[in-house]
């Protein structure tokens, strides 16, 4: 079992793997992204010991044991020891045989994570992230089902939630605000009583103002959310490939070339929202982006790495790597665990301001979010960031001389609260949430047209609700979500009283070993603010100019 | 104003980064696809409740550019409201809040599909209007010299697409002003079979930009430019 952290990723390492495998050797493909027949085509060959090889994703991380796997390949870093643990335990899955696993790090930052989450497995140091409280979002979604199967008592649905292990703490006045928002929409403009969702019958049951609508709520049951995808179909074939988000299809042209399910395919046309397709094996295909989950690396993981860069040398680690880390040291400075190491440095005619905060991947990226924000303030024109576990890379028009005031605890503290509430990770955890909760719709194949009038952003909902109604439900769940997932900001606190207000700001003339990995990553994020509106406008003239209209 | 100016069958027009569409010499401000009451059809139609909010918030863009420009006259050009039930059940402040708007002006109501009228708020409810050169109407027809909305077009450059008033020399589309609307990415055929190829793009947010509407869909030749300076994706 071959092992990826992300679906492009499998796809690509598949494609190569097949290429390379001039003896056709049985190998299969599996991940969250094919259609299911493919999937379970796969699983089945997989536990009748047909395939030599799969290559996968987290989709095989838990469920049925896949029999004789001699070997699992994990490529790239696990991020977390249990998740390696568990990865590593899918090879030989008897009770009294070793397993067996190789690790390939994919750059030289995860060389470093490999070794050090192969010592924690060696300590027997797992680690485990504490359970917060049932998500109210959540709630909501099973009030909405409950109401389906037919009336329904307050009371009696209350103490069953209660029963619930992560709803022991809920209050009786939480849920009843759960309820209000299924019942009216829980607006402080009571716009709704004519068309309640749910109404109170004499009897103090609630019940489906339209049982009709029933239907449309149990479409949209579930809380894992995906990215709105289109299923692929070889032309002339009823049988699905497999999906790819919307916003990928949207790039394509007639003759583009894509992967998907290992092979490359020529997409053709869009046809009733399925994307149309022929085999095309003799070109460079074009890459699907899947987005995948992001998981961040655990608290531990980052402790043991920092811990590892205070050695004076590595023979632990392979040379490159060890050689990559004294260049480091020679040419900058290792990041150490009570300071943040700042470097700031041209590159490519942007100016660059890396820092190495260890916290996570989300944690850094809302670090990014916030310096970005101070640096607006401040009329540095950031244009965009990109975060990884252990740094935040900010690239922009001006220089940053002074960086020390960007991370003032405080600072960072009061621009949070500000920053929470117009930004893009709110937006998008405001979309989760607003989706399970049943405010918003999931696209559904039926209700989308093609293009035409498709359904406005999501982001404006949140706009208006953050403008008009502050304090509703929906955005109480949203900050809280965010607090905890996306945002991450108890990393930030962490990594702040961990450093307390040490800086090393370090200025260099041309990229640093250590940051190089950074400019590799995926998942920049563009700072709508002042230099992208400098950036769009001179493209403008460019673009009036080369057309040559006056 | 920060708007973009430019004359279509000589009569001078100026696209306001808010959406709305302002001839000078005629003092007359126009603005299509308002929606008002797309919450309240949604929740009708379909039991989901979205924030309650979106006629008060375009009423108030709306109000801020009236109050900017003073113009004589208003259009509205068609779909001002989502359905006719969404006019009766509209809140009292908010008929209050679009009296006072039409206070003192003349104030035209073009129909649309989703509205078709009647419309008992004051003002005057016609199929189309002709201003200077120009014939204001909801839908495009082959006609040249003709101002229309409908197709809530969107255009991208870097980053997300924007709404955008699309225009050639002799027709104007103009894009969705109100708050609760999707939009048509500009490639498509609907808009190009109106425009054709040789139009210009005007992109609304904080200041109207125009650019060519013809190769700016997928700006490869701007990806491959020194290191990543458009941050395009998404992700």
């Amino acid at each position: 079992m071959i092992f990826h952290n992300t679906r492009a990723q499998a796809e690509l390492f598949f494609r190569s793997l097949w290429l390379a495998n001039t003896d056709d050797l049985p190998i299969g493909i599996h991940h969250g992204s094919l259609a299911r027949e493919q999937r379970e085509r796969v699983e089945a060959a997989m536990v009748a010991g047909e395939l030599r090889a799969i290559v996968c994703t987290g989709s095989l991380d838990l469920g049925i044991d896949w029999g004789d796997v001699d070997l699992v390949i994990q490529v790239g870093a696990p991020k977390n020891v249990k998740r390696l643990v568990q990865r590593i335990g899918r090879a030989n899955h008897r009770y009294n045989a070793p397993s067996k696993a190789l690790l390939v790090p994919a750059n030289r930052f995860e060389v470093v994570e490999c070794v050090a989450a192969l010592e924690a497995v060696k300590a027997r140091d797992l680690d485990g992230d504490p359970k917060g409280p049932g998500p109210r979002d959540v709630l909501c979604q099973h009030i909405l089902i409950t109401a389906c199967s037919g009336p329904f008592d307050a009371g009696q649905l209350y103490d069953e939630v209660k029963s619930v292990g992560s709803y022991r703490q809920l209050s009786r006045a939480e849920f009843d605000d759960c309820l209000g928002f299924c019942a009216t929409g829980g607006y402080a403009l009571r716009a709704y009583d004519k068309w309640k969702r749910l109404l109170q019958n004499a009897d103090g049951t609630w019940q489906l103002r339209d049982p009709r609508a029933a239907q449309r709520i149990r479409m949209n049951i579930g809380t894992i959310q995906d990215t709105d995808t289109l299923k692929v179909r070889m032309k002339g074939n009823f049988k699905p490939l497999g999906e790819v988000e919307e916003a990928f299809a949207a790039t394509l042209t007639q003759g583009d070339t894509f992967l998907i399910g290992g092979q490359v395919v020529r997409y053709e046309s869009m046809k009733e929202m399925t994307v149309q397709v022929t085999r095309r094996g003799d070109k460079t295909p074009k890459i699907a982006t899947f987005m995948g989950t992001k998981f961040a690396n655990s608290t531990q993981l980052s402790q043991r790495i920092l811990a590892m860069f205070r050695q004076e040398n590595w023979p632990n680690l392979p040379d490159h790597t060890a050689e990559w880390l004294t260049l480091q040291r020679a040419f900058s400075k290792l990041p150490e665990a009570d300071r943040i190491l700042v470097e700031t440095f041209p590159h490519e005619g942007r100016h660059h301001v890396c820092a190495y905060g260890f916290a996570g991947r989300n944690a850094m990226q809302t670090l990014g979010m916030l310096l970005t924000q101070r640096m607006e303030e401040l009329n540095l024109d950031p244009l965009g960031f990109v975060a990884n576990d252990y740094a935040t890379l900010v690239w922009g028009l001006e220089p940053v001389d002074d960086p020390a005031p960007l991370f003032v605890g405080s600072n960072l503290r009061a621009d949070f609260e500000t920053w929470l509430s117009g930004n893009a990770v709110m937006k998008k955890t405001f979309r989760g949430a607003a989706t399970i909760a049943g405010l918003i719709e999931r696209n559904l194949p039926q209700n989308r047209k093609t293009g035409r009038q498709a359904t406005f952003s999501s982001d404006i909902l949140y706009d208006t609700l953050a403008k008009y109604d502050p304090d509703h439900l929906m955005l109480e769940i949203t900050r809280e979500e965010a607090m905890r997932g996306l945002v991450d900001f108890g990393r930030i606190e962490e990594m702040l009283t961990r450093t307390a207000g040490k800086i090393d700001h370090l200025k260099l003339d041309r990229v640093t070993p250590l940051s190089l990995p950074m400019f590799l990553e995926q998942g920049r994020i563009a700072v709508a603010g002042a230099g992208q509106d400098r950036m769009l406008e001179e493209t403008a003239a460019r673009l009036i100019a080369e057309v040559g209209i006056e | 104003m920060n708007g973009h100016d430019f004359i279509i069958c000589g009569t001078r027009c100026m696209a306001l980064p808010t959406g709305a569409l302002y001839l000078p010499d005629q003092h007359t401000l126009c603005v299509s696809d308002l929606h008002l009451g797309k919450s309240d059809r949604i929740a009708r139609r379909s039991g989901v409740m979205l924030p309650p909010y979106e006629v008060q918030q375009t009423l108030e863009k709306l109000q801020s550019d009236i109050q900017n420009i003073n113009p004589q006259t208003v259009i509205c050009l068609g779909d001002s409201f989502d359905d006719l039930d969404a006019i009766r059940s509209l809140h009292d402040d908010m008929r209050l809040m679009l009296t006072r708007l039409q206070a003192g002006r003349t104030w035209i109501w073009i129909e649309g599909n989703h509205d078709p009228g009647p419309i008992d708020l004051g003002g005057t409810h016609l199929a189309q209007i002709k201003i200077g050169s120009l014939t204001f109407r909801h839908i495009a027809t082959p006609e040249k010299a003709e101002v229309s909305g409908h197709y809530h077009p969107k255009h991208r450059v870097t980053g997300r697409s924007r709404p955008a008033f699309i225009y050639n020399k002799e027709r104007l589309i103009l894009p969705a002003y109100g708050s609760y609307t999707g939009g048509l990415a500009s490639h498509a055929s609907a808009i190009r079979n109106i425009v054709g190829d040789k139009a210009i793009a005007v992109l609304t947010g904080k200041r109207a930009i125009a650019v060519p509407l013809t190769g700016t869909r997928q700006p490869a030749h701007l990806r491959d430019t020194s290191c990543y300076p458009e941050l395009a994706s998404h992700h």
